[in-house]
C-alpha cells in the first residue's frame, strides 16, 4: 500500500517534471528543445541523392500561437493583414482573426497561428533570433514518437500519425501543447497543423512541372513512410505567399544550446 | 527610409492608375497589383529597425546580395529603373539552363532596339558553392552574353538563394553528382523591382516586359 503510494508519487513527479518545460510559465516562453541532428534523406529524393547531415539545433516545443504572432505584428505593423503586400502573403493571410490587431472568437490566443505565409513566418522567427527549420530538421524532429527517437517503424505510432491526416480540420483549432510530447519534448508536430519549413521549395514531385532539369523517375527511399510523402506533396504545392487555414509554423535556432 | 521608398510608392500608384492591373492579369500566375498600394502605406508606420522583407513588394528591398563575375558581392539596386527579366539557374546544368538562356536571348532579339537597350537580364545561380566568378564568366563567354545588359551571378548564401527562389516562384533541390532538380521560370520586374509577371514560357513575357518598360522607376 505504502509502496504503491510512493510509486505513484514518484511517477507523478516524473511526469510533472517532463511536462513543466512544455507548459512553460505564464508570460515566459519555454526554452526550445535541443536536438542532436543526424542524417536525413527526403522520402521523395532519388535513390542516388546524397543524404543531408544535420548539425545540432534547437526547435520550439510548440507551434507559434496567435497571441505570440499578434505581439510580433504590434512590433512590426508591415505584417498587419491590411498592410501586407500581395507578394508577401495571399488573401487568406490571418483570415481567422476578427481584426488586423484582434484575434476574435475564431482564433484563441493559445491556438496555433495559421494563415501565415512563408515570408511572414520567416520574419517572425528572425525577430525572435531564430529561423524556420529546414525540412531535414523538421522531419528528423517529427520522426520521434513519445518513446523513440525514430518511431516510424512502430506501426501503432504510424497509425496515430496517419489518423490525423484522415481527420477533417476542426472549425476552430485547439490550443497548442495538448498533444503528447515526443522524446525531445516537442508537441504538436503531428495532429494539430501543418508547418512551414525554410526549404519548402525543395519539394518537387516529378510530373509537377513540364521542364525539370534532370527529370527521371523518383526512387523512393521508404515508401512505407506515407505521412512523409503527404507532407512532401503538400510542400510541393506551396508558394512563399501561400496561406492556408491549417498551415502554421515553429522556429528553429542554430546550435544545440545548453 | 521614406525617401527611398517614394519611387516604389509612385510606381505602384502609376501602375494601378495607368494599367488598372491589366498587365498582370493577362500574364500567367501574376501577382495581383490591386492589393499592393494598400501595403505601401504600412511602410510609413512600422518601426525603423523591425525586420520586414517586401515592405513595398520590391525585390530590391530584400537585402539580397549576389556575387558576380567580378567576384564582388553586390546588392541588386543598380537594376532599379530598368525592366528586368529575372531567373535562376546553375552553371553545370546540362539541358534546361542552356535552353533557358537561349529563350532569353530569343526574347531579347525579338524586342525593338530601344526597349532592348533598357532591359536587363538577371540570372542568379542557386549553386553558390560551385558557381565561382570564373565559372560564371565561362557561362557568359560560352553564350556570348553582353555584360552591360546581362547580370550573371550566384546568390551570396544558400538562404539568399531560397529567398530569391520563393519570390520568383522557382523550386530546386540538390540531386546526385552536383546536379539540381529545378523548375524553370522567368519573372518580369518593373523599374521598382516589383514582379509584374512570371512564366515558364519566356516568349510569353514580351507584353509584360513592354508594359514594365513604360513605367520607369
Amino acid at each position: 500500500m505504502g509502496r504503491a503510494l510512493i510509486t505513484a508519487l514518484v511517477f507523478f513527479i516524473a511526469v510533472a517534471g517532463a511536462w513543466r518545460p512544455a507548459l512553460g510559465r505564464a508570460g515566459i516562453r519555454p526554452e526550445p528543445a535541443a536536438l542532436p541532428g543526424g542524417r536525413y534523406q527526403a522520402v521523395t529524393a532519388r535513390k542516388e541523392a546524397p543524404a543531408v547531415t544535420v548539425a545540432p539545433y534547437r526547435l520550439d516545443r510548440q507551434p507559434v500561437t496567435n497571441a505570440a504572432f499578434l505581439a510580433f505584428i504590434r512590433e512590426d505593423s508591415a505584417w498587419r493583414r491590411d498592410r501586407v503586400t500581395a507578394l508577401a502573403a495571399d488573401g487568406g493571410y490571418l483570415a481567422a482573426w476578427s481584426e488586423p490587431l484582434a484575434l476574435g472568437p475564431n482564433a484563441a490566443p493559445r491556438a496555433p497561428v495559421v494563415g501565415v505565409s512563408w515570408f511572414a513566418a520567416r520574419a517572425y522567427c528572425a525577430a525572435r533570433g531564430g529561423r524556420l527549420p529546414t525540412e531535414a530538421e523538421w522531419e528528423l524532429a517529427a520522426a520521434a514518437s513519445p518513446r523513440e527517437r525514430d518511431g516510424r517503424r512502430d506501426p501503432a505510432w504510424r497509425q496515430t500519425v496517419l489518423d490525423w491526416y484522415a481527420r477533417p480540420n476542426p472549425a476552430t483549432l485547439p490550443d497548442v501543447g495538448r498533444g503528447r510530447p515526443n522524446v525531445w519534448g516537442l508537441s504538436d508536430l503531428h495532429g494539430l497543423v501543418w508547418e512551414w519549413v525554410n526549404d519548402f521549395g525543395a519539394s518537387i514531385l516529378v510530373g509537377d512541372e513540364a521542364r525539370l532539369c534532370g527529370g527521371g523517375a523518383n526512387g523512393a527511399i521508404d515508401p512505407l513512410d506515407y505521412p512523409a510523402f503527404l507532407r512532401a506533396a503538400f510542400r510541393s504545392s506551396l508558394e512563399g505567399r501561400t496561406t492556408t487555414p491549417n498551415l502554421g509554423f515553429r522556429c528553429a535556432y542554430d546550435g544545440g544550446g545548453s | 527610409m521614406t525617401g527611398r521608398r517614394l519611387p516604389a510608392v509612385a510606381a505602384t500608384l502609376a501602375m494601378t492608375l495607368f494599367f488598372g492591373g491589366r498587365v498582370a492579369r493577362r500574364a500567367s500566375s501574376a501577382v495581383d497589383p490591386n492589393k499592393s498600394p494598400v501595403a505601401t502605406t504600412g511602410a510609413a508606420t512600422r518601426g525603423d529597425d523591425a525586420p520586414s522583407p517586401l515592405p513595398a513588394g520590391s525585390l530590391y528591398d530584400l537585402g539580397l546580395r549576389v556575387v558576380g563575375t567580378d567576384g564582388r558581392a553586390r546588392a541588386l539596386d543598380d537594376l532599379r529603373g530598368h525592366p528586368v527579366l529575372a531567373s535562376m539557374f546553375f552553371a553545370s546544368c546540362p539541358t534546361a539552363c542552356p535552353l533557358l538562356i537561349n529563350d532569353l536571348q530569343r526574347l531579347e532579339a525579338a524586342l525593338p532596339a530601344d526597349l532592348r537597350d533598357q532591359v536587363r537580364v538577371l540570372l542568379v545561380s542557386f549553386d553558390p558553392k560551385r558557381d565561382s566568378p570564373a565559372v560564371l564568366e565561362a557561362v557568359v563567354g560560352q553564350h556570348g552574353l553582353d555584360n552591360r545588359r546581362w547580370r550573371v551571378a550566384a546568390a551570396e548564401s544558400e538562404d539568399g538563394a531560397r529567398l530569391l527562389a520563393a519570390v520568383l516562384g522557382i523550386r530546386y533541390r540538390a540531386a546526385a553528382w552536383g546536379m539540381f532538380d529545378h523548375t524553370v521560370r522567368v519573372a518580369v520586374l518593373d523599374g521598382a523591382g516589383r514582379i509584374q509577371a512570371r512564366s515558364g514560357d519566356v516568349m510569353a513575357l514580351a507584353p509584360a516586359l513592354r508594359a514594365a518598360a513604360a513605367t520607369r522607376n
